[in-house]
């Protein structure tokens, strides 16, 4: 008990140092004023009962030590004071402190932060078990149902192969909830959980007897949308909820982190494909046709076999599924052309699920990860500089306690927990600013990728372990040295040069290093700059300014035959006359949309590649309001479209079709541009004179899907309604601002048909620039992290200098009074910079060259190896070590000779 | 060093805890003078070195301090023994008068017959 209490009192004591220890001194002082006046009173001076007491009272020092030690838990109590030392040795220099601190807490933090997002997404696998076995299977066709449902039922290798669609808008309504929801869905095959290997959070997962044309009317909630809109209520399971206005049953929930196939894009629910005409009637024509490729297939390897050894049985499987499927127009393009290489080839799907429609996703993240590393370096190289510089700062203080008798341990043991503090700071900080960091990178929409990012506590700590690695290596330094100085010679003298040597060699080194990593990250900056600045400027075929894309889709709420052509003629009629609205336009779908119809088509030319081309079906004024350049001939007009009765598509007889094609299809079709009057066929289609399509016009090439796309696909432009109805996009050309015109044809909407749902409404010119996230990300972060490169190889460079003017105080002192004039002082100073910096860059322009050889396919627009981009970058990084150069030689200009000698 | 500091501690706080029993009340340089007179000046000790002590005997619950005015106007920390010191006085003071038994009759007996260690090179 009384040792419990001792040692609590001690622990207190060890942590309220200053009140105690002032106390202490108030009541020794009480004990001998009172003794002095005592020997006053027997006839002593002041002076000498003074001393005399003090004589009794014996070594003061030696009284308060041994009270302090009584007080503290003697090992704690000797670190709190290190502490307490360490923390008032940093105060004494603010700016050191400061920028050590505030180096260390940037590039922990900012490393931390990306290094957990690069992780995160680098380990990232499609949410399933055993993810490594799952393979998806490439190629147009065989994004195909027909063709999915041969690789089904004819493959012998795979444990299963699974199909499934995109993520697709729909329109939800729950039972008992008033108007509906937009949200996304994904249709999928009647063993996608089974293949996949994913279970139910609540009720039952789709199963194959779901996915038949008599089955049920499943649809299966993802568990996030489940907690959200229902808050997990396990009430929900055989309610009601209707999708696109179809009456569906919900019969589960998916487990719990299971966020369909593509991650970037979680689905809401999930249906069986069989719900998919039914849901979507106005494709129910299209969805089970072998040229409309919408499905992603991914098959299960069965256990031990490689994707290599299963790839062996593909062309067996293709020939077998073509021979299966026995479509008109896949056998006329296989019989040419032995469609074999791209299609049907198997790639590992664990990781590439995600990228699916960005391969190069990869690239950027490990660009990231290089400028993370690059930054974490710079960070060690600068706080090692600052320790050195502070370490020669200190060089008779040092030697001023060794004289006294402090310990070579003592010293070591101060300099390390300078260095400890100096860290935890930093790291603390760093803790924060990676936090921030994190969750503003959570927030930049990585292609609508919605990734959980959290903090990596490792990461954390491996960065903050290097660092601690860093600071104790160079906080050392001083100390090992100090104890191997001479002491008389140092106190006289400027420390014994040779060590002064090499340790400016040491900072020389690690100037260079900043330099070449500044420089590295300089270029990298400009780059991406001048990349994004490019793509910004691509010329994408049409006007993207003042263009607003409505997506709405009327088919889904009952709409079809005559009454879905009617809402579509007024809506177009009362959309044009709206103030503000220059003209309007529908169409299948818009540029740069990603909703890509592809087909495959073939030219008549024997021996000539198949023509991948895009469709499309627009009504007229869908040029001139997106800014298509007509080259030959004339745009659609009302005339041009077919009849469409209750009845279904009257279609128009072959003589009176028309259609207009892009100059790659042109081109690549005709040989020539101006092919106005010439007829065009489908595979398959009787060609003979007079029949096909009569070309009308000639456009020029859009960007479909891709900002970048190398070349862009052939187009073929048919009138309004030539195909059947299809979800539309109404575009809009407007005059002034967005907001107003976008408001007033929600009204009109609203007025025409409020259950119409609108899926989404975009504004070209911002949906391209969310579209350059990704590059807009890289080039900010680059320029980031260029600057803050630049300024810590400054702050380097010039403590270097500093310290370097500090320690030749006297020499430039005896200089100045020799007559040496300001330019010699400035010249000397700089000279100790020349040798570093020009290193730095030259060993910078060679990184920065391989580097971009690495970084090369990221780039768009400029060279790898970018004269201009180099130039301009050593050029900021000169004036930015000019610039740091400066102050240090200024100072030194501004030694007093006289100053300078007496104060040795 | 550090076994003889034990010792006089123990007997210092041991004079400390009598005092306070005795006189009461009693402020740092009030307890030194007492000491000193109490021994007669035979005990010619240091005063500071009665500081630490007085913390240990503070931390043990033996002796409470406070802050307070001495007989001439001076503020100066009073110590005063609490019950528990009471206690530990009490007890000590019994291990005391044994060891000083003991300690007697050992120096008594050796003196008249100090036994003969063989061989013992000096």
């Amino acid at each position: 008990m009384r040792l419990l209490r001792r040692a609590w009192r001690r622990l207190a004591g060890t942590f309220s140092g200053a009140s105690r220890e002032s106390e202490l001194a108030e009541e020794l002082e009480a004990h001998l004023q009172m003794q002095a006046a005592e020997f006053i009173e027997a006839g002593m001076t002041p002076e000498a009962a003074r001393r005399a007491a003090a004589l009794k009272f014996g070594a003061m020092e030696e009284v308060k030590e041994s009270y302090r030690e009584q007080r503290e838990i003697p090992l704690i109590g000797t670190l709190v004071r290190d502490v307490r030392l360490a923390a008032r040795s940093l105060r004494a220099t603010p700016g050191f402190t400061l920028v050590a601190v505030a180096t260390l807490a940037f590039g922990i933090g900012l490393t931390t932060a990306f290094f957990s997002l690069v992780d995160q997404l680098l380990l990232w696998s499609v949410p399933a078990r055993e993810a490594h076995r799952l393979a998806r299977i490439t190629g147009g066709y065989s994004r195909a149902y027909p063709f999915f449902i041969a690789y089904r039922d004819l493959n012998r290798f795979f444990d299963g192969v699974l199909a499934s669609s995109d993520n697709l808008g729909v329109s939800l309504r729950p039972a008992g909830s008033r108007g509906v929801e937009i949200g996304k869905a994904e249709y999928v095959s009647g063993d996608y959980f089974r293949v996949l290997g994913i279970g139910a959070a609540a009720g039952r997962v789709i199963a194959p007897s779901d996915d038949t044309s008599g089955g049920p009317p499943a649809v299966v909630l993802s568990y996030r949308y489940w907690q959200q809109r229902f808050g997990g209520d396990p009430r929900v399971i055989g309610q009601r909820f209707a999708v696109n206005t179809y009456p569906l049953v919900i019969v589960g929930v998916a487990e719990k982190g299971f966020g369909g196939l593509f991650n970037s894009d979680e689905p809401d629910v999930l249906m069986p494909l069989a719900m998919y005409p039914v849901t979507n009637p106005g494709a129910a024509r299209e969805w089970k046709m072998a040229h409309i490729g919408w499905l992603t297939c991914v098959a299960r390897l069965k256990p031990g076999v490689s994707i290599q050894q299963a790839q062996a049985f593909m062309p067996d499987l293709w020939a077998r599924a073509v021979e299966k499927v026995n479509d008109r127009g896949v056998n006329f393009v296989v019989k040419i052309h032995q469609i074999t290489k791209d299609e049907c080839r198997l790639v590992p799907a664990a990781r590439d699920a995600l990228f699916i429609r960005n391969e190069t996703f990869l690239d950027p993240l490990k660009a990231l990860a290089a400028v993370s590393v690059l930054v974490l370096l710079l960070t060690c190289a600068n706080v090692a500089n600052l320790l050195l510089v502070r370490a020669s700062q200190r060089w008779k203080q040092t030697a001023v306690r060794l004289a006294l008798g402090a310990t070579r341990g003592r010293l070591i043991r101060q300099f390390l927990t300078e260095s400890l503090l100096l860290t935890a700071a930093g790291s603390a900080i760093g803790l924060g600013v990676a936090y921030a960091g994190v969750r503003s990178l959570a927030q930049v929409e990585f292609f609508g990728a919605r990734f959980h990012f959290h903090l990596s506590l490792f990461v954390l700590a491996s960065c903050a372990g290097i660092t601690l690695l860093t600071t104790v290596l160079f906080g050392l330094i001083p100390a090992l040295r100090a104890t191997r100085i001479r002491l008389a010679g140092s106190m006289n003298e400027q420390g014994a040069s040779n060590e002064t040597l090499s340790r400016s060699l040491l900072s020389r080194f690690l100037i260079a290093s900043q330099i070449a990593l500044s420089l590295v990250l300089l270029v990298a900056a400009s780059l991406f700059g001048r990349t994004l600045r490019n793509l910004q400027n691509v010329d994408l075929g049409f006007q993207r300014k003042n263009i607003a894309i409505f997506q709405i889709d009327p088919a889904s709420v009952g709409y079809s035959g005559q009454r879905l052509r009617i809402f579509y003629d007024q809506l177009l009629d009362r959309t044009r006359t709206l103030p503000g609205v220059r003209s309007a336009a529908v169409a299948a779908m818009t540029p740069i949309s990603n909703t890509l119809r592809g087909l495959m088509v073939t030219n008549t030319n024997e021996g000539q590649p198949p023509l991948s081309m895009v469709y499309n079906s627009v009504s007229s004024g869908y040029f001139s309001t997106m800014g298509i350049p007509l080259l030959a001939g004339r745009d659609f007009r009302r005339e041009d479209e077919p009849d469409v009765t209750p009845a279904g598509w009257g279609g128009k007889k072959d003589e009176s079709r028309v259609c207009i094609v892009d100059r790659s299809l042109a081109r690549k079709q005709f040989g020539t541009v101006n092919v106005v009057g010439r007829r065009f066929c489908f595979p398959g289609e009787d060609c003979s004179a007079g029949k096909g399509r009569e070309v009308i016009g000639v456009v020029k090439d859009v960007h479909h899907s891709g900002i970048t796309e190398p070349d862009p696909d052939a187009t073929i432009y048919e009138p309004s309604w030539s195909n059947g109805a299809e979800a539309r996009a109404l575009a809009v050309r407007f005059d002034g601002s967005a907001a107003p015109v976008i408001a007033s044809i929600r009204r009109v909407l609203q007025e025409q048909d409020p259950n119409v749902p609108i899926m989404r409404v975009r504004l070209m010119e911002e949906y391209i620039n969310t579209r350059l996230a990704r590059e807009r990300l890289i080039a900010y972060l680059a320029s980031f992290f260029g600057v803050l490169a630049l300024g810590l190889a400054a702050l380097g460079l010039s403590g270097v200098l500093a310290s370097v003017v500090a320690q030749r105080t006297r020499e430039i002192g005896i200089r100045i009074a020799l007559g040496a004039r300001r330019g010699d002082v400035v010249r000397m100073v700089l000279r100790f910079s020349v040798v570093p910096v020009v290193a730095g860059l030259v060993i910078g322009v060679a990184v920065a060259f391989c580097w971009g050889i690495f970084l090369g396919s990221l780039f768009y627009g400029v060279d790898t190896f970018d004269l201009v981009s180099v130039s301009q970058s050593v050029a900021v990084l000169l004036a930015a070590a000019l610039l740091a150069a400066a102050i240090p030689a200024r100072r030194a200009t501004q030694v007093d000779p006289m100053v300078a000698l007496r104060c040795e | 060093m550090k076994e003889k500091q034990d010792v006089w501690q123990g007997t210092l706080s041991l004079m400390i805890l009598k005092t306070l029993d005795v006189m009461g009340p009693q402020h740092g340089y009030g307890l030194a003078r007492r000491i000193e007179q109490t021994s007669e000046d035979l005990l010619a000790i240091n005063q500071g070195s009665l500081y630490p002590v007085l913390l240990k005997l503070e931390q043990d619950g033996a002796i409470d301090s406070e802050w307070g005015v001495s007989d001439n106007n001076r503020r100066a920390k009073f110590y005063r023994i609490t019950r528990a010191g009471r206690k530990q006085l009490a007890q000590e003071f019994l291990e005391w008068q044994q060891t000083a038994g003991v300690m007697t009759r050992f120096f008594t007996l050796s003196a008249a017959q100090a036994p003969e260690i063989p061989g013992g090179d000096k």
